[in-house]
C-alpha cells in the first residue's frame, strides 16, 4: 500500500533536476515533504536537529541527493530522442514486514522501456527554518537575469557578500578579509562592488544604510538556479543578523531560501533593543520540554487540535554553530529539566529584538511566524554566517494557509518556570 | 637508428596502410579497459584481444578492408599471401605478440584521430564551427573533410622487432616504434555456441542507455534476466543507494531477434560490462548471447565511416550464484511479474 504516489510529466523532470542541483549545493541530502496538494523538497545545511515525533498528517522523508540527481540527470524533455521519457511515476512504500520501504521511481520511456529505481530513504520528521514575513519590512525584487549577470563578477575566492543601499544606489560587494598568520598572508583581501541604481529594481522598499552580509557561495548557488528562468527574485529581511528570505517562482515551482545574515559590525542604524532575557526564558523552556519529552508530549497535552501537535514539537535553536560556544548555547540542545536558571542568558551585547533563525517542526510558516514574533530571541549566534536554510518547494499554491487556531496561544509570563508552562500547549 | 634502418631492408612480415587513423582509433578505443592487448596478425586482418582477470575479454578485428593496402607474409614464406589462403594454414607462423594498447591509442591520436571523438570535458563547447545537432558528425572544416587526412602506415618486421606506426599528415611525418612483448598464452573464454540459451539482437543504443541508467546507483553486480514472456529482457543492479532496473517490456518492438527457451538469469561484474560502454555507444547493433554456463557474449556491429562493417566482441564470465541468492532472485522476479500482470 503506497503512502505517497505522484506522477511527473516529462517537461518537469528537467526542472526537478535543476532544483535538486541547487539544493545539492547546500546539503548532500534532500528532504521530501508531501501534503495533499504540494510536494516540498528542502534541505538544511546545518542539521543539529533536535529529534521530534513524526507528524501524522504529512509524509516526510530524507533521501541522499546524489541518488535522486542521478535518477533525474539528463532527462530534459526532447521528443526527438529515441529514449524520451513518456511518464514518470513515483510511489513510496513504507510497509512493515514483507514490503520493503523504498522510494520507487518508475520512468516509462518510449518503446515501453521501463526503468525502475528503488531508493532507500530515511523517514524523518520535518524540519524547516522559520522566517517571519510580518517583521520583514525591507523588501526588494529584481529580475533573475539581472542578478545572474552580477554574480559573474564576484571573485571566485571571495566569501562574503554585502548588500548595502545608500543614496538611491544599491551596492553588492563581494569581499574576503585579509587573513594573516604571523608574517605570512594566507588570504589576500579582495573587494568587488557592483552598484546599481534603485530604478533598476522592479520594486525597492528597504531601509538604507543597512549592511546585510551573506555568503557569496550561497547567493551564487541560488541565483544560478533562479537565472535558469526569467523570473523575479524577491528578497525580504528585517535587519542584519536576522534571516533573509529570497524567493522566486515559475509556473508551479516556488523556491524559497532562508539565509542567515551576519550581524553588522560596522554599526547599522538599527536601534539596539533592550535586554529581553526574561522573554527568552519563556521560549526556551518550551523547547526544552518538547525535546526532552518528545514522544510523550502528545499524550500529555490532552486532545490536540490539528495544529497542536506541531506546536508542541516546535523546536527552536540558533541555527549556526555559535562561533564561541557558551554554556547557554549548549544548553539549548541538552536541556536539564529542573534547572531553569540555566536558561537565563547571561549577557548579550548585540541583542536585538528580532526573530532568529528557528527550526519549525510543524512546517507551518505563517503560524510559527506569528508565534515567534512574540518571543524575544537571543542572537548570540548570529555572527556566524553558516546558519542557513534552503528550501525549494514545488507546488501550485505554496503559500501557507494562515491558521487562526494559533490565536489562543497564551502569552507566557517572562519569568515562568519550566514546571509551570503546561498552559502553553493547551488551546 | 642503424639497427632500425637495417631492419627496413628485410621485407616486413606485416605492412598495412590506412588513409585514416580515425576508424582504427574508434574501434580500438572500445577495448581500452586493458593496458595491454594481444595482437594477432592474419592474412585477413589484425586481431586485438584485451583481457581483464580472465573473466572479461574484448576482441577487435581490424579487417583488411579498413586498410588501403594490407600485406601479410608468413615468416617462412616471404611472398605476399594471396587473398584465397586460409588463416588456419598460416596461423602457426603468423606473428603474435603483445603491445601496449594505451600507447597505441595515444599514437593514433597524434593527428586529430580523436578530433571528433567524444572526449568529454576536453573539447571546447563551441569552437565556432561545431554544432549541437549531431556532436559526432565530422566538422566541415576538419582535415578529413578537406581531404588533408593523413596516411598511417603500420609495419612489423619480425619477432622481437617493434611495431612501427608512421603517420603522415600535411607534410609532417611522425614515426612511432612501439615495443612488442612476448605473447601470453591467452585462452579464449569458451562460449558454447551449440548450448546457446539466449540470443537477442537489438540496437546497441538500448543497451548503452540501460547500462548508463544502471551505473547511477554505482552497483557492484549486474543481473541480466531473459524470459520468454514479459518483461522479456531485464537488466538490474543494486548499489548502496538503492536498486535500479531497466525492462524492455514491449520486447517485440525493441528486440529484433529474441530467442529464449526458458528463464535465464546471470550476474556479472558491473564494472566489466560497463567497460564495453564505448562499443555500445559506437555500434549500431548488438547481439546478446548467453550459453548454458552463463557466459555472456556481446557482439557489436560497428559501422565505421567510409563504409564497411566491423565487429567488436566481448565475453564475460558470470558470477557464481549461491543457492539461496538464487531463490531471492526468483522471488523478486516473481513480484515483478505480478506487477506486470497488474499493468
Amino acid at each position: 500500500m503506497p503512502i505517497l504516489s505522484f506522477s511527473l510529466n516529462p517537461e518537469s523532470l528537467g526542472r526537478l533536476h535543476d532544483a535538486l542541483v541547487c539544493l545539492g549545493k547546500f546539503s548532500e541530502s534532500v528532504s521530501i515533504e508531501a501534503t495533499h496538494d504540494k510536494l516540498i523538497l528542502y534541505t538544511l545545511n546545518s542539521s543539529k536537529s533536535a529529534p521530534q515525533g513524526r507528524p501524522k498528517e504529512k509524509f516526510n522523508c530524507k533521501i541522499y541527493n546524489k541518488a535522486l540527481l542521478s535518477v533525474f540527470k539528463g532527462r530534459s524533455f526532447d521528443p526527438e530522442k529515441e529514449t524520451a521519457v513518456e511518464r514518470c511515476d513515483v510511489v513510496v512504500e513504507d510497509g512493515e514486514g514483507k514490503t520493503k520501504s523504498r522510494f520507487i521511481i518508475k520512468i516509462i520511456c518510449r518503446h515501453g522501456v521501463l526503468k525502475t529505481y528503488r531508493l532507500t530513504f530515511e523517514s524523518i520528521p520535518a524540519m524547516h527554518a522559520v522566517f517571519s514575513k510580518e517583521s520583514a519590512n525591507n523588501k526588494w525584487s529584481t529580475s533573475s537575469k539581472t542578478l545572474r549577470e552580477f554574480i559573474e563578477y564576484f571573485g571566485p575566492g571571495t566569501e562574503q557578500l554585502d548588500i548595502y543601499a545608500e543614496g538611491g544606489r544599491v551596492s553588492f560587494t563581494s569581499y574576503t578579509e585579509k587573513v594573516m598568520s604571523g608574517n605570512e598572508i594566507l588570504k589576500q583581501p579582495l573587494h568587488t562592488t557592483i552598484a546599481i541604481d534603485i530604478q533598476e529594481f522592479a520594486d525597492f522598499s528597504a531601509e538604507e544604510k543597512l549592511h546585510l552580509v551573506i555568503s557569496v557561495k550561497d547567493f551564487k548557488s541560488i541565483i544560478t538556479h533562479a537565472g535558469l528562468t526569467n523570473t523575479m527574485v524577491k528578497a525580504m529581511y528585517s535587519r542584519p543578523s536576522n534571516p533573509l528570505q529570497l524567493s522566486y517562482g515559475d509556473e508551479g515551482l516556488l523556491s524559497e531560501f532562508i539565509l542567515m545574515t551576519i550581524g553588522d559590525a560596522r554599526g547599522s542604524s538599527a536601534p539596539k533593543a533592550g535586554r529581553a532575557s526574561s522573554k527568552i526564558a519563556s521560549k526556551q523552556p518550551l523547547e526544552a520540554r518538547s525535546s526532552s519529552k518528545r514522544t510523550a508530549s502528545v499524550a500529555e497535552m490532552g486532545p490536540p487540535s490539528a495544529v497542536a501537535p506541531n506546536l508542541s514539537r516546535k523546536v527552536s535553536k540558533p541555527s549556526p554553530p555559535p562561533p564561541q560556544p557558551s554554556i547557554q548555547s549548549n544548553a539549548l540542545f541538552f536541556p536539564e529539566a529542573d534547572d531553569d536558571r540555566r536558561w537565563d542568558p547571561v549577557d548579550h551585547e548585540d541583542e536585538d529584538d528580532g526573530e532568529m533563525l528557528l527550526w519549525d517542526a510543524g512546517a507551518n510558516h505563517a503560524s510559527s511566524g506569528q508565534r515567534l514574533q512574540r518571543l524575544e530571541s537571543q542572537s548570540q549566534s548570529v555572527n556566524s554566517n553558516s546558519g542557513m536554510n534552503v528550501q525549494a518547494a514545488r507546488s501550485n499554491e505554496y503559500e501557507e494557509v494562515p491558521t487562526q487556531r494559533l490565536e489562543p496561544i497564551k502569552q507566557v509570563a517572562p519569568t515562568q518556570r519550566l514546571s509551570e508552562i503546561h498552559g502553553i500547549f493547551d488551546d | 637508428m642503424s639497427a632500425v634502418a637495417a631492419m627496413e631492408d628485410v621485407a616486413p612480415v606485416f605492412r598495412a596502410v590506412s588513409s585514416s587513423t580515425r576508424q582504427l582509433f574508434q574501434l580500438l578505443n572500445c577495448i581500452r579497459f586493458s593496458s595491454k592487448a594481444q595482437v594477432h596478425i592474419t592474412t585477413e586482418g589484425v586481431r586485438f584481444t584485451a583481457e581483464e582477470s580472465r573473466v572479461m575479454q574484448g576482441i577487435v578485428f581490424l579487417n583488411k578492408e579498413l586498410f588501403t593496402s594490407f600485406v601479410c607474409a608468413s615468416v617462412s614464406d616471404e611472398t605476399p599471401a594471396s587473398p584465397s589462403s586460409q588463416d588456419s594454414d598460416l596461423s602457426p607462423d603468423l606473428p603474435n605478440f603483445q603491445i601496449s594498447l594505451s600507447a597505441l591509442l595515444e599514437t593514433l591520436q597524434i593527428f586529430g584521430a580523436s578530433e571528433n571523438a567524444p572526449r568529454f570535458g576536453n573539447r571546447p563547447e563551441n569552437d565556432g564551427y561545431g554544432t549541437n545537432i549531431r556532436r559526432d558528425r565530422p566538422n566541415a572544416f576538419s582535415n578529413q573533410a578537406l581531404g588533408m587526412a593523413g596516411v598511417c602506415r603500420l609495419s612489423y618486421t619480425s619477432l622481437g622487432a617493434p611495431f612501427s606506426i608512421i603517420l603522415e599528415e600535411t607534410g609532417v611525418t611522425t614515426t612511432c616504434n612501439l615495443n612488442t612483448y612476448e605473447p601470453e598464452e591467452a585462452e579464449e573464454i569458451p562460449f558454447a555456441r551449440d548450448e546457446m540459451q539466449v540470443k537477442i539482437i537489438t540496437q546497441a543504443r538500448w543497451l548503452f542507455d540501460a547500462i548508463s541508467e544502471l551505473s547511477s546507483t554505482s552497483p557492484h553486480r549486474l543481473d541480466i534476466t531473459a524470459l520468454p514472456t514479459a518483461p522479456y529482457l531485464s537488466l538490474s543492479a543494486s548499489g548502496p543507494l538503492g536498486s535500479a532496473s531497466v525492462e524492455f517490456s514491449k520486447g517485440r518492438e525493441l528486440l529484433e531477434t529474441f530467442t529464449v527457451r526458458e528463464r535465464w538469469t546471470q550476474s556479472y561484474k558491473f564494472e566489466m560490462v560497463k567497460a564495453a560502454a564505448e562499443a555500445m555507444r559506437l555500434a549500431s547493433k548488438v547481439s546478446i548471447r548467453g550459453d548454458n554456463q552463463g557466459v555472456l557474449s556481446l557482439q557489436f556491429m560497428v559501422e565505421v565511416e567510409g563504409g564497411g562493417i566491423s565487429f567488436v566482441d566481448f565475453r564475460f564470465v558470470p558470477f557464481v550464484r549461491d543457492e539461496d541468492e538464487d531463490d531471492e532472485q526468483e522471488e523478486v522476479s516473481e513480484e515483478e511479474n505480478e506487477e506486470h500482470d497488474e499493468d
